[in-house]
């Protein structure tokens, strides 16, 4: 079984994980993790963005190993359970008070959450 | 009354049924065991606040709920007033609920889970103090929580497994009697082995995740945590349901799970898969499964080597779609309703809308959370949601098909619950992959949606706990607590306790 004895990487229990034999073609840089961090909307410090890059080729490299199979004919499984368009009837019902809404707002007015402007 | 701390929930069900002693009594023995260690396993969470007033505010809920409680508390009382204690991504109405996260500082949920309603109804007193985990239920290891880990009350230089490690820790110093967790990936049970305690996943829509703080929502699933297998089915019996709140839990009518202790075991057909026992594992580990598997041969037991081939793509299948899952759920975290806003320091204020999210963001999510976040926005953005999400979930479904061929022939199978005893504290932090490897055997339980339970089996020669997990086809909870109990009823493992 291939993933604990990948080369460079000895066993589960302990061994080195420099040189995985495998590199992904996607190449990772700082310029994509930037990319995708804005996708988030998440802001990285730089010490951040580079420690990440070099993490997240690491785990695309080994993630990569998908690609040996062939799944052509083989239907995704998004969801584990036979359930289908689970609904309810179309009718009001009790729902949290406005209070309790807005409990926890960072910042509040009424019963409004206070936020930065939106359109200029 | 001394030491009630250390008996399991049936135990103190029967002292209080015959009026030997009083709830009152039982939190008071946790509080004091919890003053006396806590400080040193780290199992609990925004303690110190607390330590002023504690238990006195968790009498007082648990009288409210018996004499002013609305009519819709306490509706059979089976649990006297037994505290349960609970993860901290689990929503408490007004108390403190994080995640273990700075970005949901000071969030205090509006509404209970449906699992707290149920305990409520029943009776349990809810501990206000949270268990420790991993910041969102990222890591296998509770060093990823905000607040720091928790020690392994085995070894405390050693971790206690994640992401719940905070309640199997808890559960297993006594300082608990009984705890829900959640899990993703390995969350519950992975904890469970690592401190020598009983950890059940259940099949995937069997309990409610209506107020669980969402993870990945096809794969997460609350379950217990305790100190033996009775006390196992008993609480999941109490949780367990269909819930409308909660659109993929499924109509399927809960069993009384306390029946299936002490039935035999004889002719049941338990699968090895080969794949499970691999060179990397630690030697101990494999040995004491060895000699559990001969203890269940004995017992009459008919155990064979089987193959689950897809085994090896279950971590990188997980690792795409749990992500790419987590990313979406994490969106919500944005400043706007709850938890942290960023504040400009000079202006007070954050400059635009977007800065308010990428700062807030920023600041409060930990290393983990964002590596998680930016690897799922990965695999589901334009040009690469085909090479990675899609495929994984075609890949989730070759892992599925073995499973279900195991099970045509099986009654269920029986593997390590991970390849390693518990680690030490810093020893794989540094090293994702390392870290993301040792779900090996847990993984694919959640990627097929099959319950899964993980019991003692032994301990190493440094004294630390080893775990056998015992896996069934969906809704055949009671396959697991069957052979787990007469297992467990074989052995003494559930008894020994570490020395604190």
């Amino acid at each position: 079984m291939a993933i604990p004895n990948e080369a460079g990487r000895k066993g589960v229990a302990s061994g080195s994980r420099r040189a995985t034999e495998n590199v992904s073609e996607v190449g990772i840089t700082k310029e994509t993790v930037e990319y995708v961090a804005h996708l988030a909307r998440i802001e990285l410090k730089p010490e951040e963005l580079e420690k990440l890059s070099g993490q997240l080729q690491d785990i695309i490299n080994f993630i990569d190993k998908l690609k040996k199979l062939d799944v052509n004919n083989v239907n995704p499984t998004s969801h584990i359970l036979a359930l289908e368009n689970v609904f309810r009837e179309d009718t009001a019902r009790e729902s949290l008070p406005v209070d309790k809404v807005l409990m926890n707002a960072p910042c509040r007015k009424g019963n409004f959450f206070v936020v930065p402007k939106i359109i200029e | 009354m001394e030491g009630l701390n250390k008996l399991t929930a049936d135990e103190l069900i029967e002292k209080l049924n015959n009026k030997e002693i009083t709830s009152g009594q039982i939190v008071s023995c946790l509080s004091k065991r919890i003053k006396e260690i806590d400080s040193k396993v780290k199992a609990y969470v925004r303690f110190e606040d607390k330590l002023a007033s504690w238990p006195v505010s968790q009498l007082a809920s648990s009288n409210d709920n018996r004499q002013t409680g609305k009519p819709a508390n306490r509706q059979t009382d089976i649990l006297r007033g037994i505290p349960i204690s609970i993860k901290d991504n689990i929503c408490t109405e007004g108390y403190d609920t994080e995640c273990c996260s700075k970005i949901l500082e000071g969030f205090k949920p509006p509404y209970d889970a449906t699992v707290i309603r149920k305990l409520k109804e029943a009776g349990a007193t809810i501990l206000e103090t949270k268990t420790n985990m991993d910041e969102f239920a990222f890591g296998s290891s509770t060093e990823n929580s905000f607040f720091g880990p928790t020690h392994n009350p085995w070894d405390l230089d050693c971790v206690p497994g994640g992401s719940s490690g905070g309640s199997a820790a808890a559960v297993a110093a006594d300082e608990a009697i009984w705890a829900l967790g959640s899990d993703t990936g390995g969350s519950i049970r992975q904890p469970a082995s690592f401190c020598g305690v009983v950890g059940l996943k259940p099949t995937y829509g069997r309990v409610s995740r209506y107020g669980l703080i969402a993870f990945a929502s096809s794969l997460d699933q609350i379950g217990a945590i305790t100190k033996d297998v009775r006390d196992c089915a008993f609480l999941m019996k109490i949780i367990s349901g269909y819930d409308p709140l909660d659109s993929t839990s499924v109509n399927i009518e809960v069993p009384d799970y306390t029946k299936s202790l002490g039935m035999d075991i004889k002719g049941i057909k338990i699968a090895i898969p080969k794949e499970y026992f691999i060179e990397g594992m630690e030697p101990e580990v494999k040995s004491a499964l060895r000699e559990a598997i001969k203890k269940l041969k004995a017992l009459g037991c008919e155990c064979s080597e089987i193959s689950l081939p897809h085994t090896e793509y279950a971590v990188p299948v997980y690792y795409i779609i749990a992500t790419a899952e987590a990313s979406s759920n994490l969106a919500r975290f944005d400043g706007v309703q709850y938890g942290l806003r960023y504040k400009n320091s000079r202006t007070c204020e954050p400059a635009n809308l977007i800065d308010m999210y990428k700062k807030t963001r920023g600041e409060g999510f930990g290393e983990e959370a964002k590596r998680r976040i930016i690897l799922g926005t990965f695999a589901l953005s334009h040009g690469y949601y085909d090479a990675y999400y899609l495929r994984a979930l075609k890949v989730r479904t070759l892992i599925k098909q073995d499973f279900e061929q195991a099970f045509l022939e099986f009654d269920c199978i029986i593997t390590p619950t991970s390849p390693t005893p518990a680690f030490k504290i810093g020893e794989k932090i540094e090293d994702p992959l390392k870290m993301y490897l040792s779900d090996i055997y847990t993984i694919s339980v959640n990627l097929t949606g099959i319950p899964g339970i993980s019991i003692p089996c032994g301990f190493t020669k440094k004294g630390l706990p080893v775990g056998m997990q015992i896996l069934a086809k969906p809704f055949a909870e009671e396959m697991l607590f069957r052979v787990a109990y007469t297992y467990e009823q074989n052995t003494s493992w559930h008894k020994m306790r570490p020395k604190l």
